[in-house]
C-alpha cells in the first residue's frame, strides 16, 4: 500500500463533513455504492464524487466481490495525526499528575510549620 | 461553505485537594510552575522571565538529560484570580521568537483555559484546549484525532479507536 500519500490530501478529504460521515459507515464494514446511498439519502453521483475523493486519499479501499464493488475505510493515514494530539494530551496528562503530587508536599510543608 | 469552522475543545478534568489559591498559585507562579511542569526530574527548568497577568508572557528553558534544550514562550491573554487563566504556548528559540509547528498543516497555536472552582471535595480543574482560528482543513485533523478517540465524530467509533490504539 502506498503510505506516501500527501498529509495535505488527507487533510482535505477530511475538511467536508460529508466525507467524514461515508468514511464513518466505511469504518463500520464494507459497503457497495447502493448501499451507502441508503444509509445516507443522499443521491448516487454525490455517493460517488464523495467516494472518489476520499479514495484519491487512500482513505478507502475498494473490493471487487462478483458484481459489486464494496468499499471499506482505510484508516492508516490518520494514524500520524492521532499520535500528535495522543502525545500532546498524554503530556497535559503527566504534567497535572505531578502538579497533585506538587500540591500534596505543599500541604506537608503547611502541616509541619504549625 | 461559508462557515468559519470551529474546533470542539479537548476536555480534561481533575480534582485537587487543595484550596483554590493553591492550585491558582501553582499556574501562575514561576516557582510552583517548573515544579510540576517539567516532564521528570532529570530535566531542568528555569524562567528567563514570567510576567504572569493579562497580556503578559513567560519564557522558559527545559534540558533533557541529553542536553537538548527546548524553549517555550507562554502568552497570557487572561489571568484572573483564583479561578480562570487563558494562554498560549509556543515552541520557541532562545529569544522567544515561536518556531513554526514541525507537522504541516497543525494548528501553530493552541488556546488553553484553566477554570478552577471550589468544590466540597476539593479544587475542581476544567483544562480546555483548542486550536486557533483553523482553517477548515485542520479542523477536520483536530476532529478526526482528538482525544485518541476520533472523538469529535458522532457514532461507530469504537473500531476506529481500537485500529488506531497500538496493540499493548
Amino acid at each position: 500500500m502506498n503510505e506516501t500519500v500527501q498529509p495535505d490530501r488527507v487533510f482535505m478529504a477530511l475538511a467536508d463533513p460529508r466525507r467524514r460521515q461515508l468514511l464513518e459507515w466505511l469504518a463500520q464494514g464494507e459497503m457497495s455504492v447502493t448501499d451507502l446511498v441508503a444509509r445516507t439519502g443522499w443521491n448516487q453521483p454525490l455517493v460517488s464524487k464523495q467516494l472518489a475523493a476520499l479514495k484519491a486519499a487512500d482513505l478507502v479501499m475498494v473490493s471487487q466481490v462478483g458484481r459489486h464493488r464494496l468499499y471499506r475505510a482505510r484508516l492508516a493515514p490518520l494514524q500520524p495525526l492521532v499520535s500528535w494530539i495522543d502525545q500532546l494530551e498524554s503530556r497535559w496528562q503527566n504534567q497535572f499528575d505531578q502538579l497533585d503530587a506538587y500540591l500534596g508536599t505543599l500541604d506537608d510543608k503547611e502541616k509541619n510549620n504549625d | 461553505m461559508t462557515d468559519t469552522p470551529q474546533a470542539t475543545p479537548a476536555v480534561i478534568t481533575r480534582l485537587y485537594k487543595a484550596p483554590i489559591q493553591a492550585v491558582f498559585d501553582a499556574w501562575t507562579d514561576a516557582r510552583h510552575l517548573c515544579q510540576w511542569q517539567r516532564p521528570n526530574d532529570q530535566v531542568t527548568c528555569d524562567y528567563l522571565f514570567a510576567d504572569i497577568r493579562t497580556g503578559g508572557s513567560a519564557l522558559h528553558k527545559m534540558v533533557m538529560p541529553n542536553g537538548h534544550e527546548m524553549w517555550l514562550l507562554t502568552r497570557y491573554l487572561d489571568v484572573s484570580a483564583p479561578n480562570r487563566l487563558v494562554f498560549i504556548q509556543y515552541e520557541s528559540n532562545p529569544q522567544g521568537e515561536p518556531l513554526s509547528p514541525s507537522m504541516p498543516n497543525w494548528p501553530p497555536e493552541i488556546q488553553a483555559t484553566v477554570l478552577l472552582s471550589e468544590t466540597a471535595e476539593g479544587t475542581m480543574m476544567e483544562f480546555r484546549w483548542q486550536p486557533v482560528n483553523p482553517t477548515a482543513e485542520q479542523v477536520a485533523a483536530w476532529e478526526a484525532s482528538k482525544g485518541g478517540a476520533i472523538g469529535g465524530w458522532d457514532t461507530g467509533f469504537v473500531q476506529l479507536s481500537d485500529y488506531l490504539t497500538p496493540a499493548r
